[in-house]
């Protein structure tokens, strides 16, 4: 997941200028990834893992990195499937 | 111009220039897209450097050497390779004050006109001192936007310092050329997917301070304030709080100000709904963040914000919605119509500038005073020089918002900022908009002070008065005139029998008794209680012993103990009583919400007050006679009785009639004899025309609901000129009126006419739900203090306390909550806006419809049930529009349904029997032979042909002359015949070589005015008129025949219907006589052809067999290219193309726009439809023909020219009560109706019951009226009241008629007509009766018209069923002009057109 997510970054949003981010890299603080940039991040979450991010879980920090984005989407499958029991 | 154009290069505009660059040629000398900063450098600047580093800017950017060049009708971008710009260095630094110099100067220069064919650009550097200077930077909105500027302020920083000799990290900017690709391959994407559905639903305009936002200027003027620093600490520390913070923190603060925004925007617009728009950078990839241009787009962002939210709550809205928008926004992806929906737009705008090259730098963006006229305010938040501190401009429509509104609009948001940041959790609500100054600003405005006299209570005021002048007339009622000495005597006797402190029902008919019987109980000391005689009986029971009363005067026998007045005339008298101010007067009883009628009790203070008040303003010393004709229950009729009375004016008494219907205004207005009038706006629309000159009414108190202002121009219009009008807002509560507007005819331009000031002694203050004083101009709802307050409802303290409130807010004792919507405008004058709360009035008549709900849920069936009152808002688009795919009709047609293809039912069903209906046509050679079988040698012509000058008439008169026949052309000149039109007739008539006859009434406009006043068109007057003057032509002249040009598409739409060819075995010959029996009836209407022509021919029915109309095209069949191509090679006639549509009448737009306005749908829409069937149009050509741009202005001439009056607002107030039930099946209207009528008075029975699932919720659980679904096609409002269907043959029609006129709840008394019926359903009607086995004929249904005299034809007199022929029956003369409803058997146009 941690791949897909950065190919996408480095490809998509970066239009492929991105300089090899890496999981834990800051993204969002740090001005890689802006406002704009996260809704393209949530549109490629939706479509591709199927997973709906509701609006008061876009934060700092489920989304500062990928490894915390993915973190977080874990959390929600991981209680989707629970919740699916 | 510069530069060589081989080299440059263009490309075309992306989707925002393509809507900028619209909306500046509609403003092409207004500079509203300049967008222009102005940053002041605190120290010495190298000019040289500065000049030079700016021309390697303009090398660089291709945002600066951008022009834009039209071509032919589009717009392309044209990059220059070169500009040879210099900066100019322009020297302030001798002037006086030089900073202030460089502000004035960069505002005055950001107006000037950019030509973008041109430049896109200006600059200047400034010469402040030798260490301060400015630099001026104006861009066209086409090439930049807010974050453009720090692109270039940057880049210009690093050029600058290189020149300076600096050696500095040369990063270029990238060229805008690659967004522009990039935007138009997003563009396609989306074209491609097309999958999001996009934002079907029109925002509801944003009206905020009450000022509709016209898009009529560009000019605009700025407001702005800074946070404080306390205040921009409190926002950081929020915006990093938990639970609050997002994605980063200039996302979080927009987060949080948007909150403001939206709750500020709620507030003062009182709308629950909120669309702003949010400009949205689209720098998506890294590279567009170094690139200067127009990427920015706004997107609409629409809230819901719930009276109750708290800024927390609100604040989670904001955020999932602001998400949604920043999600779906896409380059490319805004759309003008989107744009240009959203009026009011919020602009975070994240640049920061900084110092510039080390220097501390001011940067200021200058507001050229323009933006586009589309928006009302445009609020930008920004930090230009990272202060920390957030600025606000407020850029508000100069057009729309007075100073005092733009002024007073960053204070209360402000206010709310504060409130915000203090308390998270505290509701949006809660915080007060306004500071004392303001509130006491408005108070001043609207209140007066009144001087504190004692005022006598109205007996002593009418003892007075009788003392005065004992012999003067005091009530006349019919040929007796009670002087004031018999009216003292009497009352005084009547008072002999009550006790002081006792309470009297009063049920006397309106008389001379009934006044002496109040007066009388007053003087005893007593209260009196209005009982309407007419109520059921169990309410007149419920108030008898709720309000205790000892006995009720009354005539009859009403199933409680009363008295008759005449008992009350013992000769014992006894001196008045002298009440105290705060005893009882009388009581009223209203409705109530829970269904039980509540008594306001009013005291002889509030009674006294308003009297004095009345008969001082409206008598001004003059002893006027009021008519007594409003019911006594009304507190309206208060101001009838005591206003005269102690003025020494006289009643006049008007009694109850009969009828049930109540109009005895009527007699009012006819006889003439009264000089003052107070009555509601619906009795105002019944006064008649100047029927004498020198009427005696000269002044008009309206009151008890709405005033338009076209119901009150109208009324004016029919009196003297120097006659007036007063507007009293009053509630029963606080005593009759005690808010006052005299109407003025020249400053009165609002829908409603205002309700104004309060009287002297009374004082009204405006207030949002949370109790504060709202802004000037903003709704809220109206509570009134003072003198004029009743005590309570009797018995019923939870009610007083939840209406008389002792307020916290407001320096007053009580405060009665009207439940009236109202604003106050600047000038203190107050607006009425409707019903606060569930309270409503429909005609008049104040119910709440919880009461409505109530008796309706006591139907054993009936679960669950709402009420809710439908105005017909003729200027809302109905909610979505659809068009048969064969014939193009529109489904705002009435009675039209579609098929899963979207084929409409006329189609569908004419496809059954469109072989069949064949056999109505006739072969031509059959024409010839009819139109010479009359020769008998004495006239002079076969025929007389109809000739508008349309392609189909004259048509027909060509082929007539080519036949050999002896043709008489008849035009009828109407005054609005085209130019082109007339040329063409004359031009005709003058090849074929026939006589023409161009025939003229003096009565065309009162003919016109008639037709729009019945039938919404001017068409339908116009073809009587054709139809009378070429009848009595034919009858001077002996001429047998008049041929018409009725297309076959016509003749489909008025009288070919499916059932001729399938329930009834019709042959053409039985039509015929139908058709005939309807054109008798037709022209024996009593409208304006027959008032202002000479229709003695019709007297006698003979004339029907002395000429008779025979229609062309049902012997001829031609295809419309053979029929222009014949016109083209026979003719001198030219399709007329300045009427703008074929047709050649200028005055058909005005019946087009008429009919749309009142009725809501095309009057040719149908014909086309036919049209289109009958193949002489395609669909498209339909609709385009269909699809008017009706000049309204000219409309507006036209209607003024022919003195239509102005009464547009009267079809505009149809209000009904609509009630929804749930029950486990249909229960019939005639039994809901009989259930609601035991609890009921007769105004607050539902007009509409419909059945429904459940009873829509709000999220709180309460019945949601406003999702209740909308009511159509039920019976409408008619003037007869409703009669239930009672025998069996009644009710089976009345289910035929239900069925067939696809409404419900038919009386048995409703015209055929009113109910909206024509000639093809008085066919259909007839098909299926006869089909049930009831034998009735089509004429038969015309002649009665109404279910029970049809049934009655049917049934015989004694009410047995037998077979009998209708036509035998008696039928009372047809004198209804609703009959000539039928025109529409007729032509309804001519077929020329």
């Amino acid at each position: 997941m941690e791949e897909q997510m950065i190919r996408f970054i480095d490809d998509v949003i970066l239009g492929g200028s991105g300089h090899g981010i890496s999981v834990d890299d800051e993204i969002v603080l740090n001005g890689t990834v802006d406002s704009l940039g996260v809704t393209r991040l949530l549109d490629f979450i939706e479509d591709s893992l199927g997973v709906a991010v509701p609006a008061e879980d876009v934060t700092i920090e489920n989304f500062q990195s990928v490894g915390s984005i993915c973190a977080y989407l874990r959390g929600r499958a991981e209680y989707s499937e629970q919740g699916a029991r | 111009m510069t530069g060589e154009h081989t080299n440059s290069q263009t490309y075309p505009l992306t989707a925002a220039q393509a809507s900028i660059w619209a909306s500046q040629e509609l403003h092409p000398d207004v500079p509203l897209y300049n967008m222009a900063f102005l940053y002041e450098f605190d120290g010495g600047i190298n000019e040289d450097a500065f000049v030079s580093a700016f021309s390697s800017l303009v090398d660089e950017a291709d945002a600066l050497r951008t022009v834009f060049r039209d071509t032919g009708g589009e717009a392309e971008a044209l990059v220059m390779p070169l500009d040879e710009f210099v900066l100019p260095v322009i020297d302030l630094s001798t002037a006086g004050d030089s900073e202030r110099d460089a502000d004035a100067w960069a505002q005055s220069r950001s107006t000037v006109m950019l030509d973008t064919s041109e430049r896109t650009f200006d600059s200047a550097l400034l010469r402040l001192g030798h260490d301060r200077y400015a630099w001026f930077l104006l861009q066209h909105h086409l090439c930049t936007d807010a974050w453009t500027f720090t692109v270039l302020f940057r880049r210009m920083e690093q050029l600058y310092l290189a020149a300076t000799g600096s050696s500095v990290d040369a990063v270029e900017l990238n060229p805008f050329a690659r967004y522009v690709e990039f935007e138009a391959a997003e563009r396609r994407e989306a074209g491609h997917a097309a999958e999001k559905p996009s934002q079907a639903k029109q925002p509801a305009p944003l009206e905020i301070y009450g000022s509709r936002h016209r898009d009529t200027s560009t000019a605009n003027e700025r407001e702005s304030v800074s946070l404080s620093e306390r205040t921009s600490q409190q926002l950081d520390e929020l915006a990093g709080s938990p639970g609050v913070r997002a994605l980063t923190p200039n996302l979080s603060k927009f987060q949080i100000v948007a909150t403001a925004m939206y709750a500020w925007l709620h507030r003062v617009s009182d709308q629950p709904s909120i669309t702003i728009g949010l400009p949205v950078h689209n720098r998506t990839q890294p590279e567009f963040r170094t690139t200067a241009g127009l990427f920015m787009e706004v997107f609409p962002c629409t809230v819901d914000v719930a009276a109750e939210d708290t800024f927390a709550s609100l604040h989670a809205k904001v955020r999932q919605a602001s998400m949604e928008t920043l999600r779906s926004a896409r380059p490319g992806a805004s759309t003008a119509a989107e744009a240009r929906a959203v009026s009011t737009v919020f602009n975070f705008i994240q640049a920061e500038f900084g110092a510039f090259a080390g220097i501390d730098c001011r940067s200021t963006w200058v507001h050229p005073d323009h933006v586009d006229g589309v928006h009302q305010l445009r609020v930008q938040a920004h930090d230009f020089d990272a202060t920390g501190r957030l600025r606000f401009d407020f850029d508000g429509s100069a057009d729309t918002f007075d100073a005092g509104t733009r002024g007073s609009m960053p204070q209360h948001f402000l206010r709310i900022v504060d409130a915000m940041l203090t308390d998270w959790e505290a509701p949006i609500g809660s915080v007060d908009l306004l500071e004392d100054e303001e509130r006491a600003v408005i108070d001043a405005a609207v209140n007066r002070s009144a001087p504190d006299v004692a005022l006598a209570d109205v007996v002593e005021q009418f003892a007075r008065t009788a003392a005065r002048a004992p012999s003067a007339p005091a009530v006349i009622d019919g040929d007796q005139t009670w002087s004031y000495q018999r009216l003292d005597d009497a009352s005084r006797a009547v008072a002999a029998n009550f006790q002081p402190g006792g309470v009297v029902g009063v049920a006397l008919l309106r008389s001379a008794e009934a006044v002496a019987t109040i007066l009388g109980i007053l003087r005893a000391g007593a209260a009196f209680v209005p009982i309407d005689p007419s109520w059921p009986r169990d309410r007149i029971r419920f108030v008898v012993e709720d309000a205790g009363c000892v006995t009720v005067v009354a005539d009859g026998d009403m199933g409680v103990a009363t008295t008759p007045f005449e008992e009350l005339q013992s000769p014992s008298s006894r001196s008045d009583i002298r009440p105290d101010s705060s005893d009882l007067a009388y009581m009223l009883y209203t409705s109530g919400s829970t269904g039980v009628p509540k008594g306001v009790m009013i005291e002889h203070r509030s009674l006294a007050h308003y009297v004095s008040w009345a008969s001082s303003f409206y008598d001004q010393g003059q002893r006027l006679t009021f008519p007594l004709f409003t019911p006594m229950t009304f507190d309206l009729t208060i101001t009838s009785i005591f206003v005269p009375l102690v003025s020494g004016g006289a009643i006049r008494v008007y009694s109850e009639s009969e009828s049930q219907t109540d109009l005895v205004v009527l007699d009012v207005f006819n006889d003439d004899a009264v000089d003052i009038v107070k009555l509601t706006p619906s009795h105002l629309t019944l006064l008649p025309d100047h029927a004498t000159k020198k009427r005696r009414i000269r002044r008009l108190i309206v009151g008890g609901e709405n005033l338009t202002t076209a119901t009150a121009r109208g009324a004016l219009a029919k009196l003297e000129d120097d006659a007036l009008l007063h507007n009293e807002y009053g509630p029963t509560e606080a005593t009759v009126g005690c808010i006052v507007h005299t109407f003025d005819s020249t400053f009165d331009r609002t829908d409603s006419v205002p309700i104004g000031k309060p009287i002297p002694g009374m004082r009204a203050y405006v207030l949002d739900d949370g109790g504060h004083r709202v802004p000037f101009g903003v709704p809220g709802e109206l509570f009134l203090a003072g003198d004029g307050l009743a005590r309570g409802y009797l018995g019923r303290d939870d009610l007083t306390l939840g209406r008389f409130i002792v307020p916290g807010h407001v320096a007053e004792l009580r405060l009665y909550a009207t439940g009236d919507r109202a604003r106050v405008r600047r000038d203190g004058t107050i607006e009425y806006l409707g019903r606060h709360d569930d309270q409503v009035k429909v005609k008049g008549v104040r119910l709440e419809l919880g009461e409505v709900e109530a008796a309706l849920a006591s139907h054993p069936q009936v679960s669950a049930a709402a009420a809710s009152v439908w105005v017909k808002d003729p200027h809302s688009e109905s909610d979505e529009v659809v068009y048969c795919s064969r014939c193009g009709l529109a489904s705002d047609q009435p009675g039209v349904s579609y098929d899963e293809h979207r084929v409409c039912n006329l189609c569908r069903a004419y496809d059954t029997y469109q072989d069949r209906a064949e056999a109505y046509f006739k072969p031509e050679d059959e024409l010839k032979a009819v139109l010479t079988s009359r020769r008998d040698g004495i006239a002079d012509y076969d025929c007389i042909s109809l000739l508008s000058g349309g392609k189909d008439s004259t048509y027909v008169l060509a082929r007539l002359v080519d036949m050999g026949l002896r043709v008489l052309a008849f035009t009828l000149d109407n005054g609005y015949i085209s130019d082109q039109a007339k040329a063409n007739i004359t031009g005709v008539v003058e090849t074929l070589g026939v006589d023409h006859i161009f025939a003229t009434t003096p009565a065309m406009n009162e003919i016109f005015v008639d037709s729009l006043q019945r039938h919404a068109n001017v068409c339908q007057g116009c073809f009587k008129t054709i139809y009378t003057l070429s009848m009595q032509m034919a009858h001077e002249r002996g001429i047998p025949f008049i041929v018409t040009g009725l297309s076959r598409g016509q003749f489909f739409e008025t009288r070919l219907t499916e059932e001729l060819f399938t329930e009834l075995t019709v042959n053409a010959d039985e039509i015929d006589v139908d058709v005939l029996e309807a054109r008798k009836a037709y022209h024996r209407v009593d409208d304006a052809v027959r008032q202002f022509l000479d229709v003695s021919v019709f007297d006698d029915n003979e004339i029907f067999d002395e000429v008779q109309f025979v229609d062309f095209y049902r012997y001829v069949s031609v295809d419309l290219d053979d029929l222009y191509a014949y016109l083209e090679g026979r003719l001198p006639w030219k399709r007329p193309t300045d009427t703008g549509r074929s047709t050649n009448c200028l005055i058909n737009d005005v019946g087009i726009y008429y009919h749309r306005k009142v009725r809501g749908y095309h009057n040719y829409a149908l014909p086309y439809s036919w049209d289109v069937r009958m193949g002489h149009k395609t669909r498209s050509q339909a609709l385009d023909e269909l699809d008017d741009d009706i000049d309204i202005a000219e409309v507006s001439r036209i209607l003024d020219e022919i003195g239509f009056p102005d009464d547009i607002g009267e079809h505009e107030s149809g209000q009904r009560l609509v009630a929804y039930y749930v029950a486990p099946v249909d229960i019939p209207t005639p039994e809901l109706r009989t259930h609601a009528l035991e609890a009921l008075p007769q105004q607050a029975v539902p007009s509409q019951f419909i059945r429904l699932e459940t009873i829509p919720l709000t999220s709180n659980g309460k019945a949601d009226r406003s999702a209740l679904p909308e009511p159509e096609h039920q019976r409408p409002e008619l003037g007869a009241a409703f009669v239930a269907p009672h025998t069996e043959t009644e009710r089976a029609l009345a289910a035929i008629w239900e069925d067939v006129l696809g409404i419900g709840g038919i009386g048995v008394r409703d015209n055929f007509f009113d109910l909206g019926g024509d000639s093809i359903m008085a066919i259909q009607i007839t098909a299926r009766a006869n089909r049930a086995g009831l034998a009735i004929t089509l004429p038969g249904l015309l002649d009665a018209l109404t279910i029970e005299q049809l049934a009655r034809a049917i049934e015989g007199d004694d009410g047995t069923a037998e077979e009998k022929k209708p036509e035998a029956v008696e039928i009372p003369e047809i004198s209804a002009d609703e009959m000539s409803r039928l025109a529409s058997l007729l032509q309804r146009r001519d077929g020329g057109s």
